[in-house]
């Protein structure tokens, strides 16, 4: 896959292959598999981390339609009992921590650099080791199908239920230790990605002329780095409790199941947030464009992506209003989540605004986009709904709430990414997303979207509580629950309209161009797909929407000085770290059974991982020198 | 804009929210065993009148908000043919940020007012009615409900009996892992969790059998662990508090006397039927078993036919039931099961 233009380096100024101490030779493929694996350009990066994300989003997908086969009707038996748990625990797993955050990534990863006029993100084998990480820890959380059974204590996973007492296989060893491994993948990118748009902007991008998706990006690293530590000592000490005997949990030790539901929401109510926000930066980037308006309040909009972020700290228990907290704090939270309703409003009111005026081109990203703010809103008014807190004592864990956070996720998060997709498809594969398939592919995701999650507002308040693998036909729920199955097929197949078309448009689809929306961001002055080192001379920006500003004052994009760009070399090591991770978790998954074999491959694991960080650092990031004006051969 | 788009935007503006307000109130779409839109006591009454006032709000949100936007779609959109120029490059209005942030707290506080007031009211039985109030100790436990009566000495299971007209002070706890006790049209839900007691409180203003469930994930059979609350008038209330505080009937036939003789070759590990020498408590008491409805919480009609199954095979049952005879070193052929039927159907 041709992802950038080709150029060669100079012959002259050969790569500087060689540092003192390298414990092996550098990888030197510029095609084919290994080209990808070593690969340590943003683009590329970018691009595996979307198609993985993809392929977890069908797993989950398919995971959904077999639980809506069981739903179907009534005292069906076609999956049942723990099967059912394992399903609905990796349908959530998978679609936050394999789908829908991998796939914000790929969009930090890919937009991001271009954005700021940056050659790449700050530190690139820091940028490879995410995506390895990440890989590990999927395919590491995934592997328990084969090896026992997945997990089964929701994506929540609250003791007692994934205690060793109640979970004696190693069902909640893998949802752990896999959620660990995904969180330093996390991190490492939100260091990654706030360092570079901190200190890799081009000269004149103050912060208040970024683009609003780089603003979002910085937000929601914000919100990573703040967020996974409270999980991953949640996941430790549940690790302990399981593995050690610990008692953090288990209350007949003197230990607090509660707890747990603390540092799960100071964590996972951000993330909310962490998988919100970037899409509502894509929508603030195709809701201008294709509105050829600014963006109405820019500063508003910021701030309140900002406040957001911030306030989500201050939310997490209106996930607990039912544990019995007491009056006082159930009423503070449902007064804090209340507030989250007024900057979220301010977002929408503000993007009404950027259409209101404006010369709407209905293009899929922009249907895509209109679409976010439409089943956002829905979303936002059934969690305006939960957060009085005297009536969520009756949605809570019911389809109501099914329906509200499916609202957001999928009619919001996965809504904004697929415009996002067919937004930068054109900049990623030099092709136009073909409209022909994308327009019908976009009203069936809208119309089986709905289909699917509006009448579980129904269900849910006719009592239908949610995570139950059956239901009794004297309960009315059984006409809905059919439409609703049949419904998901529906929604299913629109994605698989989508797929079709990125593989005919990446074949056959119109060449793009530089610019095919008229864009207004930096990324749309540079060739589709982007060379390997993006701008051939850092731009200099004066205004917000820089590039729009410069093509309606006639000034145009700078050619190249003839001045040789400095680019990082591959490298082995972010892959072999991430193999090292997952023979370490693997280790410790078994460490209860066998200890002394498991404690040897933990160690191995470990072993592999410090390598490949001693080579890492030996390495040094190395240096080609690239000629923007020779575009023949190829390096990379 | 000319007026064939002008009714455009009216017919779907009026069908997208008629959608929306017709599925909330649809006649009969939500009045189902578990409803929270159609209730019976005034716990879930206060909590439903919450609700219909976050309906008002955001259905007034989703007119005006989505009204405008539809408005701004149709009205703005690039036509073809159409001679296209740069709109105006606005940036934004001081004036109408504040007054849309403005304007959303107030709508908001439309809702935290009535919120509030009825956390207060929900969360425990009026100060001036806890003198009448029934305490219950409800307790959960994968996959059935305990319920005591602590201050009437009775102990059942599944089938909480309870007189209509008088609050009832629920006490929720966990024997396991967490749970959680809800009857829809009766109150909202509390959690049980080991360690911890939980307090809520519920009344019926009608006489009836009002569905419950546990909602919060506990395990294997989550979905099969529901209850129902006998909602009775004061009368037959205490009749059947007279009959709950007797023993487990004696066993009068052969086969009720070999049945029992089973029973105690066993099943007494876990079950307790008063006055019969059993006395285990990791299961439902069964000194009244024969006097229920319901079988495996809720989840089948008591008869002799899902009675026997039951009891030969557990697992098909209940998926992780607990309640199996392997457990306890019980072998039991068809005679005897048959004759444990009848003495469990006895227990009346």
């Amino acid at each position: 896959m041709a992802t950038h233009t080709d150029v060669v380096s100079t012959p002259k100024l050969a790569p500087d292959l060689a540092e003192p101490g390298m414990l092996g030779p550098r990888p030197t493929a510029t095609h084919g598999v290994w080209s990808w694996l070593t690969t340590i350009d943003h683009k590329r990066i970018g691009i595996m981390y979307a198609v993985a994300a993809l392929f977890f989003i069908v797993l989950g997908g398919i995971e959904a339609l077999l639980m809506r086969v069981q739903l179907a009707v009534p005292n069906n038996n076609f999956i049942v009992g723990d099967l059912f748990n394992q399903m609905f625990t990796m349908h959530g797993t998978t679609m936050i921590f394999l789908g829908v955050m991998p796939l914000t990534s790929a969009f930090f990863n890919y937009v991001v650099p271009l954005q700021i006029g940056a050659r790449d993100v700050a530190f690139p084998r820091l940028n490879a080791f995410s995506l390895w990480v990440f890989i590990a820890g999927a395919v590491f959380i995934n592997m328990s199908w084969f090896l026992g059974g997945a997990p089964n204590g929701a994506w929540v996973g609250y003791p007692p239920i994934t205690s060793v007492q109640f979970n004696v296989g190693h069902n909640s060893d893998f949802w752990a230790i896999g959620l660990i491994t995904l969180g330093v993948a996390s991190v490492a990118a939100s260091l990654n990605f706030f360092t570079t748009i901190v200190n890799m902007r081009a000269p004149g991008m103050t912060l208040m002329r970024m683009p609003v998706f780089v603003w979002m990006t910085i937000i929601t690293n914000v919100l990573i780095l703040l967020a996974f530590p409270p999980i991953t000592i949640a996941l430790l000490q549940l690790i302990m409790d399981r593995t050690f005997g610990a008692a953090f949990f288990d209350y007949n030790k003197g230990g607090m199941p509660i707890m747990w539901q603390h540092w799960f929401w100071v964590f996972g109510h951000p993330e909310v947030y962490i998988l919100i926000l970037p899409p509502m930066g894509i929508v603030s980037e195709i809701l201008p464009t294709f509105s050829r308006k600014p963006l109405f309040g820019y500063p508003l909009i910021v701030f309140s992506g900002a406040f957001i972020g911030f306030m989500g700290f201050a939310v997490w228990s209106h996930h607990m209003f039912t544990t019995g907290m007491g009056v006082v704090a159930v009423l503070a939270f449902s007064v804090t989540t209340s507030i989250i309703a007024v900057p979220t409003g301010v977002k929408i009111f503000n993007w009404l605004g950027t259409i209101w005026g404006g010369n709407l081109r209905m293009e899929t990203p922009m249907l895509y986009a209109l679409s976010f703010i439409a089943m956002f809103s829905i979303g936002g008014f059934s969690g305006i709904m939960h957060s009085a807190a005297a009536t969520d004592f009756q949605q809570h864990d019911t389809y109501f709430i099914v329906a509200h956070f499916h609202y957001v996720l999928i009619g919001g998060a996965i809504s904004g990414l697929l415009g996002g997709i067919c937004y930068w498809y054109p900049k990623v594969t030099g092709r136009i997303l073909g409209e022909k398939l994308g327009v019908p592919a976009f009203w069936l995701f809208f119309f089986g979207f709905n289909a699917t999650f509006f009448p579980m507002h129904i269900v849910g308040l006719n009592g239908m509580p949610r995570r139950i693998y059956t239901y009794d036909s004297a309960m009315g729920f059984d006409k809905w629950n059919l439409f609703i199955s049949a419904s998901a097929f529906v929604l299913a197949f629109s994605f698989l309209l989508f797929f079709i078309n990125m593989y005919w448009s990446y074949k056959h689809g119109e060449i793009a161009g530089n610019d095919p929306w008229d864009g207004r961001t930096l990324e749309w002055s540079i060739p589709s797909p982007p060379p390997v080192y993006n701008f051939a001379v850092t731009p200099t920006v004066t205004h917000l929407d820089d590039f729009w500003h410069k093509k309606q004052t006639g000034q145009a994009a700078p050619e190249s000085d003839g001045q040789l760009i400095h680019m990082p070399l591959p490298s082995y090591y972010p892959l072999i770290s991430g193999v090292g991770m997952f023979i370490m978790s693997m280790g410790m998954v078994y460490l209860r059974d066998h200890l002394v074999v498991a404690t040897v491959a933990s160690v191995i694991g470990f072993l592999v991982l410090l390598f490949s960080i001693y080579g890492w650092a030996m390495e040094g990031p190395g240096a080609e020198y690239l000629d923007p004006n020779k575009k023949t051969g190829a390096y990379n | 804009m000319n007026a064939m788009r002008m009714i455009q935007v009216a017919f779907i503006t009026v069908f997208l929210v008629g959608l929306y307000l017709v599925s909330l109130v649809w006649p009969g779409a939500m009045n189902g065993p578990m409803s929270i839109m159609e209730v019976n006591g005034p716990v879930a009454q206060e909590q439903a009148t919450v609700f219909w006032y976050t309906v008002a709000v955001s259905s007034f949100l989703l007119v005006t908000v989505g009204g405008v936007f539809l408005y701004a779609i149709f009205r703005f959109r690039a036509k073809p043919g159409q001679d296209f120029k740069v709109p105006e490059q606005t940036h934004g209005s001081a004036a109408v940020e504040i007054g849309l942030i403005v304007a959303s707290c107030v709508l908001l506080l439309v809702i935290a007012v009535p919120n509030a007031r009825a956390l207060f009211y929900v969360s425990e039985v009026p100060a001036e009615r806890k003198q009448e109030a029934i305490k219950v100790v409800a307790i959960g436990h994968q996959w059935w409900w305990e319920f005591q009566y602590p201050d009437l000495g009775i102990t059942t299971a599944n089938e909480l009996h309870i007189p209509i007209g008088k609050p009832i002070d629920i006490e929720v706890r966990s024997a396991d892992v967490l749970h959680a006790f809800w009857v829809p049209r009766l109150a909202g839900k509390i959690d049980a969790i080991p360690g911890q007691i939980n307090r809520m409180w519920m009344e019926a203003t009608d006489p009836g059998k009002y569905q419950g469930q546990c909602t919060e994930y506990c395990g294997d059979s989550h979905a099969n662990m529901r209850f129902l609350v006998m909602a009775q008038k004061a009368e037959d209330f205490d009749g059947w508090v007279r009959n709950e505080k007797k023993d487990g009937v004696k066993p009068k036939t052969i086969e009720e006397v070999n049945g029992h003789r089973v029973f105690m070759s066993g099943c007494n590990a876990c079950h307790t039927v008063k006055g019969s020498g059993a006395m285990g408590t990791k299961g439902p008491d069964l000194s009244h078993f024969g006097s229920r409805t319901t079988l495996g919480s809720g989840i089948y009609v008591s008869n002799k036919d899902n009675l026997t199954n039951w009891i030969k095979f557990p697992k098909q049952m209940k998926p992780g039931n607990l309640m199996n005879l392997e457990s306890v070193n019980m072998v039991v052929g068809d005679k005897d099961v048959k004759d444990l039927v009848a003495y469990l159907e006895s227990l009346k």
